[in-house]
């Protein structure tokens, strides 16, 4: 395995509107994406044959000049025709309710309505862009993560720099398994937010376990005292679990054999 | 979506989520039937949840976005919300 790779999860933005585009992409930016930006449908194909994307998110109105124009669900389609995995999401301030039902399914996720500059939807947007983009990225590099895998954050720098989570979860008795992703180690999902947002910490396929700090070290210690609460509640009062409890409890399980083992 | 901790509260009440606070947070499972189906926190303070924390705590609660804004602002309740659960597969 010897292929760079890109550090972040890629995003391609399609917005025909410069300064809407140049938002998005300092948007992603900070949320610790790789942005790229195309002004038109065509623009974005070029980019997707040229560069690797991990998720695709398109106005869908890319033309505003024309009546009830939909060239981001043409593009949709165009992509998921060449790429069937690759995860698009739309979005577009005046989707007509009547067009919705019949042109959301092109898309992965749909935003139809909604104001351009609405800080809070933008913050979905990119979480959810976030989960696609990471799957997306999983696949992209082949990598197996079986069960109770902790992952390590794919950000710059991070291949040189001493991961301090690792110490810390393992003076508290928590195993890591690594993963190797050409030549990098991978324990723990770490989100490092833009702006002096803080870093959010996430274990792999365990929605419950993830934890939020001003510092990297701060959120896994908190991310520990969590997986010690929930696994003193699964001792002090034992009881059948199922679905998502089930994984985690067996997560938490293998965890505490491996410690006192 | 802003989440206030308020809000958490307000959710793991009507789910009756038997909470159980540590130093930084307050955990519970969502029991069905006996059976342990989930488990979801959120922390202490006044802050409130920031947009990535919402999502993760929403993605632990398995609903998405509009279930979620349904659960915060109440007309979701525990029953239906088990009902969701079970269509979803995640309660068998």
């Amino acid at each position: 395995m010897t292929t760079a790779i890109a550090a972040n999860p890629v995003v391609l933005i399609v917005e025909d509107n410069a300064r809407a585009l140049s938002l998005r992409v300092d948007a992603f930016s900070d949320a610790g994406f790789t942005a790229i930006g195309a002004q038109s449908a065509a623009a974005a194909m070029r980019e997707m044959v040229r560069r690797v994307i991990d998720v695709v998110l398109t106005d869908i109105r890319l033309d505003v000049s024309r009546p009830n124009d939909k060239s981001g669900v043409r593009l949709a389609l165009e992509i998921k025709e060449s790429d069937r995995d690759m995860p698009v999401a739309g979005y577009s301030a005046v989707f007509a309710d009547s067009d919705v039902e019949r042109d959301q399914g092109v898309f992965d996720a749909v935003w139809p309505k909604g104001s351009r500059d609405s800080i809070e939807q933008m913050d979905e947007i990119i979480e959810t862009c976030r989960d696609y983009a990471f799957d997306h990225l999983l696949r992209r590099h082949e990598i197996e993560y079986p069960d109770a895998v902790l992952m390590r954050d794919l950000r710059p720098g991070a291949p040189g720099t001493a991961p301090r989570s690792e110490s810390l979860l393992g003076k508290a008795g928590y195993s890591l398994k690594l993963v190797e992703a050409d030549g990098l180690a991978l324990p723990l999902i770490v989100w490092v937010s833009g702006k002096n947002k803080g870093v959010d910490v996430q274990v792999y396929e365990q929605p419950a376990l993830y934890a939020h700090g001003k510092t990297e070290t701060e959120a896994v210690a908190q991310l520990v005292e969590l997986m010690q609460l929930y696994a003193e509640q699964i001792e002090a009062e034992p009881m059948e679990a199922t679905g998502p409890a089930l994984s985690l409890t067996r997560f938490l399980h293998q965890r505490l054999a491996e410690a006192t083992a | 979506m802003h989440v206030s901790t308020a809000d958490a509260a307000k959710i793991f009440a009507k789910l009756k989520m038997q909470p159980k606070p540590s130093t930084h947070h307050v955990a519970g499972w969502f029991v069905v039937d006996g059976k342990r189906v989930l488990a979801a926190h959120y922390s202490h303070g006044t802050k409130g949840m920031s947009g990535r924390v919402a999502h993760l705590f929403r993605k632990s609660l398995q609903v998405n976005p509009a279930e979620f804004t349904s659960l915060v602002k109440c007309p979701l309740s525990r029953e239906g919300y088990v009902a969701l659960l079970r269509e979803r597969g995640v309660i068998a």
